[in-house]
């Protein structure tokens, strides 16, 4: 198909109305091809436009509450992403303060180690020793 | 005022107000969109909540790089109105219209009756699309009509209208770049 022909589509494909295997082909065309894309794009803001002349009225008065009211009970798929950032910042820092905690534990247990071989060190060394450092000597 | 992308990026952020902005902007042509497919006031009030509803669920998805946010509602509500109609195994407004020759499509009785509009900018697009319309040769407008509200593809529409393919495809073609000249030109 030469590049006019391909561009011939974008219209109908605008509208919805290429069959099954041509559409599959304009579609995978359309990947590749940034002018018909951007030919789809300006005929899809013609389509869009196609209702503002129709004569239909209102919808129900009581129609935007429930949107409203449908919306709040399902959050916006990109909205998750800060809920699951959120989330993944608490379990960081649970994850960081046991961290923490283990650390200062183990820090405790070595501080209480040191201090007890110190005192076993004070205890060895001082002059009034006893049987075990007259032993050494 | 906030643009329409603007409040779809809120929207995406889970800001409810914005989804009733855009709703006050754009619910009254979804509704129309829907209201020439389904041809059911009941039935386009649910297409029109079903639109919204989408809208909010996939607002993260939008690229204001790849069309405006009233080309991509109106095709949210084009999917919902046509998958909606399809599931009550029914044909759609536009359909039956076309098939009463004298009734002359969905858009054409010129709306003439339409309340007046409050937001003068929708007014003025409505006037500039119901006029260009209006320029099209009916057989362009009613081929455009019978694939865009009545979900039909090109040969499906030969078919219904007792016409070649060729005949069609250059129908709507025509129709839709006159359209576009039509409308960008006088913006």
């Amino acid at each position: 198909m030469t590049e006019h022909e391909w561009l011939a589509l974008a219209a109908p494909y605008a509208l919805g109305a290429l069959d099954g295997e041509e559409r599959a082909a304009f579609e995978a065309h359309l990947a590749q091809c940034a002018q018909c894309r951007a030919e789809v794009a300006s005929f899809r803001e013609v389509a869009g436009e196609l209702a503002l002349a129709i004569p239909a009225g209102e919808p129900a008065p009581g129609l935007r509450n429930r949107v409203i009211a449908e919306a709040r009970r399902v959050r916006p798929l990109a909205s998750r992403l800060p809920w699951l950032a959120a989330a993944a910042g608490i379990v960081l820092a649970a994850l960081l303060g046991g961290a923490w905690w283990q650390e200062r534990a183990a820090r405790r247990t070595l501080e209480a180690r040191v201090a007890e071989q110190s005192e076993v060190l004070a205890t060895l060394l001082a002059p009034d020793v006893g049987e075990i450092g007259r032993a050494h000597v | 005022m906030d643009s329409d992308s603007s409040m779809v990026a809120r929207m995406a952020a889970g800001d409810e107000r914005a989804l009733g902005e855009l709703y006050d902007r754009h619910a009254r042509v979804a509704y129309a969109l829907a209201y020439a497919v389904v041809g059911e006031r009941a039935d386009a009030d649910e297409v029109v909540v079903d639109t919204f509803g989408q809208a909010w669920r996939t607002a993260g998805q939008f690229e204001s790089g790849r069309g405006s946010v009233a080309a991509w509602l109106a095709t949210i509500a084009r999917t919902r109105a046509l998958d909606l109609v399809r599931a009550r195994g029914r044909r759609s407004r536009a359909l039956e219209r076309a098939a009463q020759l004298a009734a002359g499509g969905v858009a054409s009785p010129v709306a003439a009756g339409e309340p007046a509009d409050r937001d003068a900018e929708r007014a003025e697009a409505r006037r500039l699309v119901t006029r260009a319309l209006a320029e099209l040769p009916e057989s362009q407008r009613r081929a455009i009509e019978l694939a865009y509200f009545g979900g039909l593809s090109q040969s499906e529409i030969a078919t219904e209208l007792g016409e070649p393919l060729g005949t069609v495809k250059t129908r709507i073609r025509d129709g839709m770049t006159k359209l576009r000249e039509l409308l960008r030109g006088a913006t």
